[in-house]
Formats: structure tokens, sequence, C-alpha cells
């Protein structure tokens, strides 16, 4: 490993970082969206090649400023991140590329250069977690990434947005702060905060109260942030009110980001160590992940504005993330990291649709779409595909990991049979709400005074179908994302008995 | 955990080998975690004022009111 690509784990950080502060100086129309696509596209580049590496059997390691772990901060990569990296990198380049005529409508011109630097400080935070190696570095990405997300959501032309964002706001502050709080319990016992030194120094202190307690706060705050059942409250009108690019970056990937974390806690740092572990994660996460499957499908059933509908059907996509998790099986972990990237792809499709549909009909609830497509053919087309994928129809992304999903409940006996039933209602549940839209868009009456009457603005669209083609490729060409989740799960299996 | 009686800071020295020192670790812990606060209450407060600026009140049950109308 030499010059470059030594540095690539750094690089994944610091370009969108770098760039940040440079936009606000770019005042020109365009400018900024440039320059933040051209940092956004080349994180995206990295992202590839570390994930190339890593396919390759590269392993990554680096010490910031060449002080040694664990008294430096560690940043690497391994299979697990570089499957987040490519989920978030790719989210974020293909929601700027898409999403510049409805940030222009959206957002000011003059604000729009600290619209985009907030864009890449997010971008920033969110790779750093998968990035780094080091548990309080990652507590300040988490910061960084949360704090500029609170701006993104928060800067649409929707004044709703406003106490939406200040809930969010609360809520992922008293995550971040149980975090921390886990975080200095774990320093306490084990005197170190590089999670690998942390995994073999925590044995000697694994049945101290304290160390328990860490687990405790580092699971609830986690969750508290990846908007798990029943702490999910926040997550649908944040969604819901931000403009629709952010929507597009954030719903495909913030959540991923911070589920990644609670894998890697729950299984590299707690699970082999704890007694009494299998309470604390399966037993305690696999109801909340079955309510959430359940009622985050059941509420989007009767939702009639079209982001909050996706937003629900977000937390039901969470659910099935953690019922994999919870498991603790080889497939069970696959198929869990295996629908973050799946789940990644439908759903960043179908908000570029939402987002495409947003930019000529004048509003995104379904009567608002009515008899749509017969003036946005495509765009309609694209949320079709994107939709299926959601479902879990054979051919598409998403049916890739409901089959290993399911594969893993096989091996659970009778409560396999149970989480079956789960994942099938909900599947059937996800058929009705995207069939909602279908029909209002396909099969109702135009009413005449909001007719849109164009197609959405083409690179937009192109965008949108490239997401949705995605889908299908990844449905057919499976190789990419199960070969990384397999050895991910590997990985984060090593130490379970 | 960070405090030793008597410990100096720990600043490295060309020939001095044994001196008691206090571990630097927690308060960039603390330090770092009190810039974080910092900045997350200035969003807070600054949300606040964008709430007053677009419904006129920061009463919730008010702002509900004006949302649901």
């Amino acid at each position: 490993m030499t010059g470059l690509s030594h540095h690539l784990p750094a690089l994944q950080v610091v370009v969108p970082m770098l760039v940040a502060p440079l936009v606000i100086l770019l005042r020109p129309r365009g400018l900024a969206w440039a320059a933040a696509t051209m940092a956004s596209l080349l994180a995206f580049s990295i992202a590839i090649a570390l994930t190339l590496g890593v396919l390759d059997g590269q392993k990554y390691g680096y010490l910031m400023g060449g002080w040694e772990a664990p008294y430096g901060i560690e940043l690497g990569v391994d299979a697990f991140s570089a499957l987040t990296l490519l989920v978030v990198t790719g989210a974020s380049t293909l929601a700027l590329l898409a999403g510049r005529h409805s940030i222009d409508t959206e957002i000011e011109p003059d604000r729009q250069p600290l619209f985009y630097a907030a864009w890449l400080l997010a971008l920033a935070g969110l790779v750093g977690i998968p990035v780094s190696a080091d548990a309080f570095n990652i507590f300040v990405f988490m910061e960084i990434s949360a704090l500029s997300s609170y701006v993104l959501i928060a800067g649409g032309p929707d004044r709703r947005a406003l106490p939406a964002v200040y809930k969010y706001l609360i809520m992922g502050t008293i995550g971040a702060t149980f975090y921390l709080i886990g975080i200095g319990l774990i320093y306490l016992m084990t005197g170190t905060l590089n999670l690998a030194d942390m995994a073999l120094r925590i044995h000697e202190v694994a049945d101290l109260k304290p160390v328990l307690v860490a687990a405790a706060f580092i699971t609830i705050g986690l969750a508290l942030k990846a908007a798990i059942f029943p702490l999910h409250a926040w997550l649908p009108n944040a969604y819901t009110f931000a403009p629709n690019a952010v929507t597009v970056f954030l719903a495909a990937c913030s959540i991923k980001v911070t589920l990644y974390l609670l894998l890697r806690f729950d299984f590299v740092v707690f699970q082999p160590n704890l007694i009494g572990h299998d309470v604390q994660f399966a037993y305690f996460l696999m109801p909340l992940a079955v309510l959430a499957i359940l009622i985050g499908s059941g509420v989007a059933l009767f939702e009639p504005n079209l982001k909050r509908l996706l937003a629900y059907s977000s937390i039901a996509q969470i659910g099935y993330i953690l019922l994999g998790a919870s498991l603790v099986s080889l497939t069970g972990l696959t198929a869990s990291i295996l629908h973050m990237f799946n789940h990644a792809l439908a759903k960043g499709a179908l908000f570029l649709a939402v987002a495409a549909l947003a930019t000529r009909c004048s509003g995104i609830r379904l009567e608002n779409i009515a008899g749509v497509s017969r003036s946005m053919p495509w765009t309609m087309g694209a949320f079709v595909v994107a939709g299926l994928s959601l479902i879990g129809v054979p051919g598409t992304a998403g049916f890739v990991s409901k089959w290993y999903l399911i594969s893993a409940a096989l091996g659970e006996g009778l409560l396999g049979g149970v989480l079956i039933a789960v994942i099938v209602i909900s599947s059937l549940m996800a058929v009705v709400y995207i069939w909602r839209v279908i029909e209002a868009a396909y099969f109702s009456e135009t009413p005449a005074e909001f007719a849109p009457t164009r197609e959405a603005p083409p690179a937009l669209l192109a965008i949108t179908w490239a997401a949705a083609l995605a889908n299908i490729y990844f449905g057919l060409v499976t190789s990419l994302p199960v070969t990384l989740s397999t050895s991910a799960a590997e990985q984060l299996l090593r130490y379970v008995r | 955990m960070d405090k030793v009686e008597g410990g100096t800071a720990p600043i490295l020295q060309n020939g001095v080998s044994d001196v008691l020192y206090s571990n630097p670790l927690p308060q960039v812990l603390i330090l770092t975690a009190i810039v974080v606060g910092i900045s997350t209450t200035a969003l807070g407060l600054g949300i606040v004022v964008r709430i007053k600026e677009e419904y006129g009140t920061i009463e919730e049950h008010e702002i509900q009111e004006i949302d649901r109308q």
C-alpha cells in the first residue's frame, strides 16, 4: 500500500470538510452547487476505490498525525464501513446531481452557498462515522452530521419544518449525550477509546455494572438517533417538511450510519463479553423490530402525504434491518446489512421521484397527484419500479434482502415462522400503500385547476431513473452488495461464541 | 480518573522520565463535549428565533393550533 491509496480513509473525510468553507465564498449562481457536487463526486470515487480495495483483501488503517493506536485516533475501513460509505456518498452525489432545480426553487439564491456548505459538513460527518475507529471521534462526527442536518432540514420554505427540526434537535441531542455517557463509562472501565482495543480489554471488566450501564446508554442513545420504534417520533415530520433534495440525501443514509454504529458497538464491543448479552440485544430489540415493521407499515397505509407515507415506511424498514441483526446469525446479519444497502437504493429512488413530482405538482398529497401519470409518465414509471423494489418483488434489490431475511428466519424454528408471517404481512401492507399512490396517479381523474403540464426537469428525471434502474441491476447482479455484507457479517460475528 | 495527586502537566521532556502527571484525555473530552453542547444550544436557540419569526409565538400548543388550520 503506497502513495495516495494509503491516505484514502483520511481523504474520505477531509475532502468534503475542506470544500465546505470554500463553498461559502462561491457567490455566483451555480458555482456553489458545482463545487459541492464535485466534492461529493470525489468522495464517492474515494468510497468506490476503498470498496474495491476491501474486495481485493486490502486492509486500511490510518494513524492520524502519526500517533500510534490506541493513543492516537485511528481510522480504518473494512467491508462494513466500505458498504456504508458507498451508501452515504452515493446518496449525497445523486441528490446533489438531481437536486439543483429543486434546491433553486426551495432555497433563496443568497443562502444557497451556506446551504451547500451545511450539506458538505453533513456529508463529512456521515462518512466520518464509518471511517473512524475511535469512539469519541465518532461522537464528534455524529454531532457534526447532526447539527448540519438540522440546518439542512430547517432550510426549506415550509415553516412546519421548524418545530419538526426542534424536536429532532432535542431528541438527537439526548441520543448523542446518552452515547457520550456510555463512552465515558467504558473509558473509565477500560482506559481506551479505540474500538478494537475496547473489545479486547472489556473482557476483564465485562461482569461489572458500569459496562452493562454503558451498553444500555449506548444502545438507547443510538436507538433514539436511528429512529428505532418507539423512539421514532422525530422522523416523520423532519423528513416530510425538509427540502426535497435533503429528504433524498438524509432518508437514504443518515439512519443507516447510526444503525452501522449500533451494530458495530453491540457486536464488536459488547457482544462477546457481556453476560446475558442476548437479553440486552436480541430479546430487547426483536420485539421492537417486529412492532416497528407492523406499526410503520400500518401507519403508512392511511397516510395521505407522500413524503410522510415514505417516512413511515422507512420506520418499518429500520425494523427489518434490526430484525435480521437480532437473530444473531450469519444469514440474519448478512440480510440486515444487505437491507441497509438495498433500502437506501429503493428509498432514495422513491424520494427522488417524489422530488420530481413536487417540481410540477401543487403539492405532494395523494389528491395533488391525481392523474399525474398522463403528464409525467416517466416520473411515475420510476416511482413504480422503486416501489416494486420496496415491496420486494423478485428481480429487484428489495427482493434479495427479504430473501436473505426469510432464509435467516427459517433457521429459527417456531419463532422464525412468526417472523416470516410478520415479514409477509408487512410486505402486503407495502403493496397496499404503494398501490394507493399508483391508483391516485394512474386511475384518478385529473382535477382541472392544478394539472401539471410538463415532465420533471431532465436532470432530475435522468437521476431518478438511474436510481430506479440501479434497483433492478442490484436485484439481478447481487454479487457486490452480497459479498460486502457477508464479509461484514463475518467480521461482526468473529467474537460471538 | 484524571487528576493525580501532586501530578503535573503531561509534557514530554528530554532526559526527564519518571514524572508524575495527570491524564489529559478526560479534560480534552470534556472540553470537546462543552463545545458541542454550546453549538447545539446556539443552533437550538436559533431555531426558536426562526419559529418566533414564522409563527409569532413559541408556545407549543399555539404552534400546533396554527399548523392545524
